[in-house]
This record gives structure tokens, sequence and C-alpha cells, in this order.
């Protein structure tokens, strides 16, 4: 579905991306690291909101690169950014009109609110008059109202209760019966190896290696040295 | 329901306003107030309307306003019957009107090409810069522009058998277009084009990713404010019964900038509230204080209405509003 091929970001004399190559299929693929390794470069060099200096990527064989991001968006992929960046001026509401443009795709309105009760409660409150687990809902409704061939989410779990990310992983679940492509980037190992068949690991903007999400759940030694996470430390 | 019912009774005055007048003052003076603060006062709100609309939806504060209203003032004196001198006339109203419109619909987007990649202060210094271009060219230009003295004459058409500047047919006319506009921005401001807008204020980036060209929408929100501007600049042209380049020099473009202000950028209603403030002291300046000093008063006025409420009147309204209701919420 997506694939990205020996990507480099460089920004100035500071080179972020150094040759990233991964492929999302059918199933989603979710990116790991520490603070720091280029993930949110990545999300963003994939939508065309930072310039690659080299290679390629591409969604069902279309180039996207040197596409301008609502090129990107329009070509089917959508971002849910870091830090979830819904509009202060704008009501629950107003986010969703402005992204739902078909009646018979998908995802709707109505389906939003079926999924997400509580923003079907705020739909008139302003986009930063919600919870943050209410505006990590409203970003990926946003997100999937566009109904797009690929997600790509940055860290939704961030910030979140526990009970909140219970909830996101289970949203996060279906999407693959929806025909949707994902892209996870996380920080939290258990969002990542509960929704991800298959984990990459980032390390200064490389991917260091990529293993089934079972085996990196299990596997605290790896953990330990590319994530340096204690032993247990995701319960 | 009692800002419905607020809403009701302001539009019902504004309808009645030339009757009220003739009540409480001699009809020479209600005539003077019908037209010239009235009408006057809606015209350049108008004209004004066309800035707050880009500044409250989309952040944008563009100082071509006016030029891109007197593009629409020129095109109809240009080409109408009747303006002294003629440079291409024979046009009928009803036909030079709408080209006007479509003049200033173009200027709009033109502008909004120019600046498309400008934000703040830099888009205020490109407008303006667009503007003083405008004005200097057509200042010099004689043989489209008539120069230095530019186009007389232009009366406007008949209406229902009578004269367009009679005060009570320019006053209708004026408010039945100021309404049609208001009620067009606050509609077009609920549609996803203007839910877009909004969303570049707040982060075009965001509006980017979601699959909007962040570009296309910029112009075309400047092309609805040259609509509207260009509706003002027709009406403001008759109303002058012609138009000169001092119509779209520097002070007039500031003032579309210090009524907008006055009134209040939070929402498009403070446009005709700035205008009818700023009128009203334009005209009675003399009479208060001394009219050559007009402009250290309208910019006394300007200082305590930004003091008190930096939103302008439309924010001391709501302010207002809430210290009312804050006083009356604690009792049983």
């Amino acid at each position: 579905m997506l694939s990205v091929t020996d990507l480099h970001v460089r920004f100035g004399e500071a080179h972020i991306l150094q040759g990233v190559s991964i492929a999302v299929g059918r199933t989603p693929l979710a990116i790991v690291g520490r603070n720091g390794m280029g993930k949110t470069t990545l999300c963003q060099a994939i939508m065309g909101l930072v310039r690659s200096s080299e290679g390629a990527v591409t969604l069902a064989g279309t180039p996207l690169t040197g596409k301008l991001p609502y090129q990107v968006a329009r070509s089917g992929v959508a971002l849910v950014p870091q830090g979830r960046r819904t509009f202060p001026s704008l009501s629950v509401h107003e986010h969703l009109l402005l992204v739902a443009r078909t009646r018979d795709a998908a995802w709707t309105i109505d389906r939003v609110y079926d999924t997400f009760p509580r923003l079907a409660e705020r739909r008139r409150n302003g986009g930063t008059e919600l919870s943050g687990g209410e505006q990590q809902m409203l970003a990926i409704a946003r997100a999937l109202l566009m109904n797009p061939t690929l997600v790509i989410m940055d860290e939704p779990s961030e910030g979140l209760a526990p009970v909140i990310v219970d909830q996101l992983i289970g949203v996060l679940r279906t999407l693959e019966g929806d025909g949707m492509g994902l892209l996870l980037v996380e920080q939290n190992l258990r969002v990542a190896t509960e929704v991800a068949s298959e984990v990459s690991i980032m390390v200064t903007g490389r991917i260091a290696t990529t293993l089934p999400a079972h085996v990196l759940a299990a596997d605290t030694e790896i953990q330990r040295r590319y994530l340096g996470v204690a032993a247990g430390g995701h319960h | 329901m009692r800002s419905a019912a607020f809403r009701a009774i302001g539009a019902l005055l504004l309808v009645a306003a030339p009757f009220l007048l003739l009540v409480v003052l001699p009809q020479n003076q209600a005539l003077f107030w019908t037209a010239n603060v009235l009408g006057r006062a809606i015209v350049f709100g108008i004209i004004a309307l066309s800035l707050s609309f880009l500044a409250t939806y989309g952040g944008f504060i563009s100082l071509a306003q006016m030029m891109v209203a007197g593009s629409a003032g020129y095109a109809v004196a240009i080409l109408v019957d009747g303006a002294v001198p003629t440079i291409v006339g024979g046009v009928p109203y009803a036909l030079a009107m709408p080209i006007a419109l479509v003049v200033a619909t173009l200027m709009g987007l033109l502008v909004g090409a120019v600046a498309v990649r400008t934000r703040d202060i830099y888009l205020l210094m490109i407008t303006l810069a667009v503007a003083m271009g405008v004005f200097r060219f057509v200042e010099t230009n004689i043989a489209w522009f008539n120069g230095y003295e530019g186009i007389r004459n232009v009366v406007g058409p008949q209406l229902f058998g009578t004269d367009f500047r009679n005060p009570y047919v320019f006053y209708y006319v004026s408010l039945v277009v100021a309404a049609l506009l208001y009620g067009g921005v606050l509609y077009l401001v609920r549609t996803p084009f203007g839910l877009v807008l909004q969303g570049i204020r707040d982060n075009d980036r965001r509006v980017a990713a979601l699959g909007y060209s962040v570009k296309l929408h910029r112009i075309a929100a400047f092309g609805v404010a040259g609509f509207i501007a260009g509706a003002g600049g027709v009406l403001a042209t008759i109303y002058n019964i012609g138009i000169s380049p001092g119509t779209i020099g520097l002070g007039p473009t500031v003032n579309v900038l210090i009524m907008s202000v006055i009134g209040g950028l939070g929402h498009p209603a403070g446009a005709f509230i700035g205008s009818l403030i700023f009128t009203v002291f334009d005209t009675f300046a003399a009479n208060i204080y001394d009219r050559d000093r007009f402009n250290t008063l309208i910019g006394l006025v300007f200082l305590v209405i930004v003091l008190v409420s930096p939103d302008g009147m439309v924010g001391l309204g709501t302010r207002l509003r809430s210290l009312l209701g804050a006083r009356r919420a604690p009792q049983p």
C-alpha cells in the first residue's frame, strides 16, 4: 500500500532521516523509537509537510514524492498529527463538516457519532474546549472522514488516561476491517504491539529493525537496547 | 432567544430610520441624516465589511480593499452614459454595474494572488503597496482615468421612476445591498469554504494536510471580498456623483481599516457599527471641534475604543452582556 524507499530529510546541516525504508500493507505497521529519532519528521515527509532530499514515497504505486500536502491528502493519505491540532475556531461538528465529502463512503458523520458518542454530546463545543481524549477522538474522526487509503497517526496515545488509551486501541483495531491502512507512530509500546502486527524500531533517522509485534512485546532485551524501557514497563 | 429579538428590533429600526428621523428632526435635516450619515455609513460599511470578512474569518488584514472598491467605481464611471468626461460611455447602468462587480472581483483575486505567500505585517505591506501603485497609476493616467480630476457626473440609474440619488431610494438600495452581503457573509462562513478559511486562520498546515489547497482558498476569499468591496465602490461612486484618485488614496485606505477596528474584527456587524461611528464623527467634527482637527478627534475616539475594548464595539457589547449576565447569575 504505502512504500517508502531510502528517504532522506535534511534540515540545513542536520541529517534527520538517513535513508528510511518502510512498507505498509493491509495490516497496521507501527514505528517506535525514543524522542528525537525522526519519527514525526517521517510522518511529515510522507505528507509533504517537509521536503525530502532523496528517496521516494509511493501509495499503491502512485508517487507522492514532491507533491504538496493537500495533493498528498487528496491522493488518500490522512495524518493525525502529534498534539492533535484541532481548530480553536471550529466546533466539533464543523470539524467534521469540513472533511465529510460524500454520503456513501465507509466513514460518514453519522458513523463517527456512533463510534464516538462523546463527540456527539459535544458537537457544539469548540475544538479546544475538549479534554485531551476528546480532542484525540476528534482528530482521529477528522482523518477517518477523509476515507483515506492510509492513515498516519503520530503518537495518538500521548497524554491520554489509560482507560482512554484502551478505547483508542479498540478503535484502531477496527480500521483494518474497513480496508484502511495504518501507520502508527508510538512511544507507548503497549499501544504499538496491541494494534500493529509488525513493529519497526527507529534509531537516529534509520529503521534499526522490524519484527513481529508479539516478538517485541515479549523480548525485554530488545526493548532495553533500542527503547531504553525497563522490563515490564509497558504495564 | 433574546439576541434574536435584539436583531429583529435592530433590523426594524434600520428600515424605519428615515421616518423616525422625520419625526424628531426638521425635514431637511432628516434628509441629510438619511442620505449623508446613515446612507453613507452603510455604503462605507459595505467596503469595511469586505475587510472584516477577510480579517475575521481568514486572519488576513488587507489594505487594498478601498482600491478594489475604487476599481468598481472607476469601471462604472468609465462605462456609463452621461459621465464627464466620456471615456467609453454608452453603457447603461444595468450593464455597467454588473461589469463593475466583475472587475472588482477580478481585482480582489489579483490582490489575493499577489499576496498569497505573505501573512501578518507583510500581507499588510504588500496589499498597501498594490493599492498605492494603482492609486498613483490612476492619478497620472489621463487617457483612461482622467488623471487627477477623475470622472464626474455619475448620477446612477433611474429607479422606480425616481432619481437614484433621492435620499430614500439611495438609503433603501444601500440597506438592501448591505443586508444581502451581510447575510451572504454569515451564510458563506458556515459552508465548507468558510470553515476552511477559519481553519487557515487557526493552522494553515493542518488545512493543507486535510486535502485543501490553502493558496486557492486564500485567493478565492480575496475574490469574495473584492465582490463585496465592489458593491460598496459602485454605491460610493454614485453617492459622490463620480470618482477621483483621492477616493482611493492613503487616507481612505486607512479609514477603512479604522472603521473595521473601531467596530471590531470579531464579527462582520462590526464593519457597519465602526463605519457609523466614523461617519458621524467625520460629518460633525466641524461642529464639535474644528474641521481641520477631524483626524485628531477620530484618532482620540479610536484610541479610547481600542484601549477600553481591544476587540472594538462588538467586543464591548459582548463584554457588557457577560458582565450583566454574571451579575444576574448569582441571584436565586
